[in-house]
């Protein structure tokens, strides 16, 4: 049902059990999948594309021109499941760039602000005020903290989670809790992956690579150290730790996303 | 102008007559607005919302919208927020959650700034100020007075004592103590803390000199080193002439300390709270 006090500006990109509350905008190309609930005073614009079962509250801004950037006109795709809390800005992609994506099932609580080029890979949960710059890349299943502020190329690993106001300037890796500004790798998030139904044995091996990978305060672990891990630990989810701290590593910004000039 | 062309108000929303209303404001059908209330632009006000009298609620702001928490699972809560208070632009306070005590309550002669998150099953008293962008997360508790400033994050079944400060950027994980100032300086050189006592927060609680000496005296004492201050709030608990303020401050001590994690509402972590139980037994009204 559209609110007959919707601007919708092409009827036809939208399903027929679309909701639409009144005072929303939908500008001409955008496209939105059946089930969608987009409630009132929301603007979608530029090249968008909303999955189905998504959720837009109330004065969500989806598919805006980037902020400060010439290069608009890029799209804006939106994954099935997506629950787009109040407030919240999604920028759309600049015209040469990949565009905006979100996978399925993220929650992105109120104020949350996503960068143009971003690319949410899904199931992540990101806590009111998290601030996602551009080009950053998040992989599956991060949970971030209130008022953390994800730096622009940088890539936030698998299953990790943020403290509060932390500033992830450069890589992040899997499975960790990372804190602080520059952030430090602070242990294992032991509690997302049992929630994400790893069995205790492989968050053992993990929590005992941990030990051996990130004990100093260095911001990436020298080469032996991983060299040493390799060899004790024979297992997938290690494997796919140390592969993603070399390529970060091997960045001089340690953002592996970064293109060198 | 007919503002009611580009407003969307339910029926069966009771809405006092001279209540101010500015345009693209949507209303739901089971709102509540008392008299003396003026809604800026693109207010929205959905679910069980009961806003009370003269208040000023600004631009965007969106009230008892469902929480975000993943254990609420669509059952009618509540949103209750008293009279007199000044909500800035973009504020969003939602509704409580079945599990927290369906309530989430906001009191008389607040001032909450623009962007200030109140969320699930959080309790904010009388005369709070709330800077811009303060994140309260789920059942919270703000005291009588508290002043929190700018960009702070609470955690959950956090505690901000009365009359107490916190400082900007400061992460909160733990209860403030009543009538202090809790701040930190930089994430890794100073970690958040009681800092002081709260000189302005004794004068707006109207202080008699004597008890503030008291106080004063009584927070040194508590405050000078971490090491053994459940012993000293005990030993300042069991002696009979405890002025008034010192007697609460000690009691929100030993309430924090002897919580789990530092944090005494820890112990309501799915049940539900005095607060709600009071509210819905009709004690507030009496």
């Amino acid at each position: 049902m559209i609110s007959p006090k919707a601007i919708v500006i092409n009827p036809a990109g939208l399903a027929d059990d679309v909701q639409v509350g009144p005072f929303t905008y939908l500008g001409p190309d955008v496209a939105v999948e059946g089930g969608t609930v987009i409630a009132n005073n929301v603007t979608v614009t530029g090249r968008t594309r909303i999955g189905r079962s998504c959720r837009l509250f109330p004065g969500c801004i989806v598919g805006c021109d980037p902020a400060g950037d010439d290069q608009t006109g890029g799209t804006c795709t939106i994954g099935p499941g997506n629950t787009i809390r109040e407030h919240v800005i999604i920028e759309s992609g600049a015209a040469d760039g990949p565009g905006t994506t979100l996978g399925e099932n993220n929650l992105l609580m109120v104020s949350c602000c996503v960068g143009r080029d971003a690319d949410l890979a899904g199931e992540g949960i990101f806590a009111n005020f998290t601030r996602i710059g551009r080009r950053a890349r998040i992989e599956k299943y991060v949970r971030t903290s209130g008022f953390t502020s994800i730096a622009p190329y940088a890539t936030v690993g698998a299953y990790t989670f943020t403290t509060g106001y932390s500033g992830i300037d450069r890589d992040a890796p899997p499975y960790a809790i990372v804190q602080g500004f520059p952030f430090r790798v602070r242990n294992i998030n032991k509690e997302n992956l049992r929630r994400c139904g790893f069995d205790p044995q492989a968050i053992e091996t993990l929590k005992k690579a941990f030990r051996i990978i990130f004990n100093g305060e260095a911001a990436f672990p020298d080469d032996e150290q991983l060299r040493s891990a390799e060899q004790i630990f024979d297992n997938q989810h290690v494997g796919e730790l140390i592969a993603s701290l070399r390529q970060s590593a091997a960045s001089p910004t340690g953002r592996r996303l970064q293109p060198s000039k | 102008m007919d503002l009611t062309v580009i407003q969307e108000i339910a029926d069966e929303a009771k809405i006092a007559p001279d209540v101010r209303i500015g345009p693209c404001c949507v209303i739901g059908p089971e709102a509540v607005i008392g008299s003396g209330t003026s809604l800026g632009c693109r207010v929205t006000v959905a679910g069980q919302t009961t806003i009370g009298n003269d208040n000023v609620i600004q631009d965007g702001c969106v009230l008892g919208v469902v929480p975000q928490d993943l254990k609420y699972h669509g059952r009618p809560t509540h949103l209750v927020i008293g009279d007199r208070n000044h909500i800035g632009p973009n504020v969003t306070a939602h509704v409580g959650t079945e599990v927290g005590g369906s309530l989430t309550r906001i009191g008389n002669d607040n001032v909450l700034a623009a962007d200030v998150h109140v969320a699930h099953d959080c309790y904010v008293d009388d005369r709070a100020y709330m800077g811009p962008a303060v994140l309260l997360a789920g059942h919270i508790r703000v005291e009588t007075g508290a002043v929190i400033e700018e960009m702070v994050g609470v955690h959950h079944f956090t505690t901000i004592g009365r009359f107490s400060r916190v400082g900007a950027r400061t992460p909160v994980t733990h209860d403030v103590p009543p009538f202090v100032l809790f701040a930190s300086d930089g994430y890794y050189t100073s970690p958040p803390a009681v800092k002081g006592i709260h000189e302005q927060g004794l004068v707006a609680a109207k202080l008699s000199k004597p008890e503030a000496d008291k106080l004063r005296r009584a927070f040194r004492r508590l405050f000078e080193d971490k090491r053994g201050r459940i012993v000293k709030v005990r030993e300042l608990l069991d002696r009979n002439d405890l002025a008034e303020p010192v007697r609460i401050l000690c009691e929100s001590c030993m309430r924090s300390l002897t919580g789990r994690f530092g944090r005494y509402r820890e112990r309501y972590r799915g049940k539900t709270p005095p607060e709600a139980k009071d509210f819905f037994n009709g004690a507030e009204d009496k």
